[in-house]
């Protein structure tokens, strides 16, 4: 769970926007390991190169912000959500690299290989299978909702959608974790 | 977060264990490797930003709309006539520089005093501003600008009493010259002298000047009304 930064987090941001390098040095070793989980989590290639890119963006975008604490983070791991879209685009248009004499079976749709590689790093086998069998969208909210632990307002925020559909992508993704979960009968 | 925020109610087991394990599979995530761009800045700092400015933001749209709506309402009422005679006055002076003709203010007086004036000086114009009436135009004016202008010389009234001091004989070559002119005649009120050029047909008839000076006296028409519409 995402601690919180505490009541340094004003001075930390105004010290960030005077351009004070232990300022950025803080917030990012406030938020960097849990972004970078979601970025993981999302199946992201590098998700440690992404995740410095999200706080590149963030830091250099700071005069665009306005808010307290939980609006940094939901606006950081909205850019991490920005990322990670324009990874899935990237990953959509590459071909895929197979062997000319390759004659196994069809490895499915393309970034899907990345995003099973990227989940081997959150530690669980299970864990990983089950968030891979979930809709792009249905995972993004799991991740944002669990490893990022975001609100439901949040989590429609980064996602850009509203807080009805969030709920119903939560609902529609635990009724799929527990359906697959009933079937297979054994506990992750 | 709890996990009935999540699952929204009772959560099998098997269900709780997977929210479980994925909480502690991204807390047990490494930090990331700081890369060399993010270290720079780190060392060395950046460039200082302003936080954005709410309040200025909205007062400048506060502002943006209410020059539209004020635009928008004297805008209108300029083109109907309905702005108080002075406002009105203003307006039609205004957007007349850029070509465009707004009625004046009040008119009802200049009517009487002008329709003097052109009978005295030209039949054509006379029934020219008969058919016009009760906007009559002075002499020299080719109606385009009668509606404006003659709220515009309520506006001036007092300015051009003293140029009628300085110049009595001006409005007679105004009136005469204007007859063929463009019927603007600015530039002859402008310049006095010129309105007595021999060459340009500027004579002062003395017949004209005594009826004619007083209603060119622009915006004296509604103060001398009542002697200068005498027959």
């Amino acid at each position: 769970m995402t601690e919180r930064f505490g009541e340094a987090f004003d001075a930390a941001l105004a010290a960030a926007r005077a351009g004070e390098g232990w300022a950025f040095e803080r917030l990012f070793a406030w938020l960097g390991r849990p972004v970078a989980a979601y970025l993981r989590g999302a199946g992201v290639e590098d998700p440690d190169g992404s995740a410095n890119d999200v706080f590149l963006r963030a830091f250099t975008s700071l005069d665009r912000f306005d808010g307290g604490e939980d609006r940094f983070r939901s606006w950081v791991f909205t850019i991490a959500h920005h990322l990670v879209i324009d990874e899935r685009r990237r990953a959509a248009r590459r071909p895929r690299r197979a062997p000319l004499d390759a004659a196994g079976p069809d490895p499915g749709p393309a970034g899907v290989d990345a995003a099973e590689e990227a989940l081997v790093s959150l530690g669980d086998e299970r864990v990983r299978a089950l968030l891979a069998g979930l809709a792009p969208d249905q995972r993004d909210v799991v991740l944002l909702r669990v490893v990022a632990d975001l609100s439901i307002e949040d989590t429609a925020a980064a996602l850009g959608k509203r807080p009805g559909a969030v709920k119903a992508l939560q609902h529609r993704a635990m009724r799929t974790l527990r359906n697959r979960l009933g079937e297979e009968g054994v506990s992750p | 977060m709890s996990h009935d925020d999540v699952v929204g109610g009772a959560m099998p087991d098997d269900l709780d264990a997977f929210l479980h394990t994925l909480r502690a599979a991204a807390d047990d995530t490494p930090a990331p490797l700081v890369g060399e761009a993010l270290a720079t800045l780190f060392r060395e700092g950046a460039a200082p930003v302003e936080a954005p400015s709410r309040p200025g933001r909205r007062r400048s749209i506060r502002v943006a709309v209410a020059g539209a709506v004020a635009g928008l309402v004297f805008g209108g009422l300029g083109v109907a006539g309905a702005l108080p005679g002075p406002v009105q006055d203003r307006v039609a002076d205004v957007v007349d520089h850029v070509g465009v003709d707004l009625p004046g203010g009040t008119a009802t007086p200049t009517t009487t005093t002008s329709t003097s004036t052109t009978s005295t000086t030209s039949p054509s114009t006379s029934t020219t501003s008969s058919t016009v009436a009760p906007l009559v135009v002075p002499p020299g004016h080719d109606g385009t600008d009668a509606p404006g202008r003659s709220g515009e010389d309520h506006g001036r009234s007092t300015d051009d009493h003293g140029r009628a001091d300085e110049a009595p004989g001006r409005t007679t070559s105004t009136t005469v010259e204007d007859g063929g002119n463009d019927g603007r005649g600015a530039d002859d009120r402008a310049n006095p002298a010129a309105t007595r050029n021999p060459d340009r047909g500027d004579d002062v008839h003395p017949a004209n000047e005594p009826d004619v000076s007083a209603p060119d006296n622009r915006g004296g028409r509604s103060e001398c009304a009542p002697t200068c519409s005498a027959p």
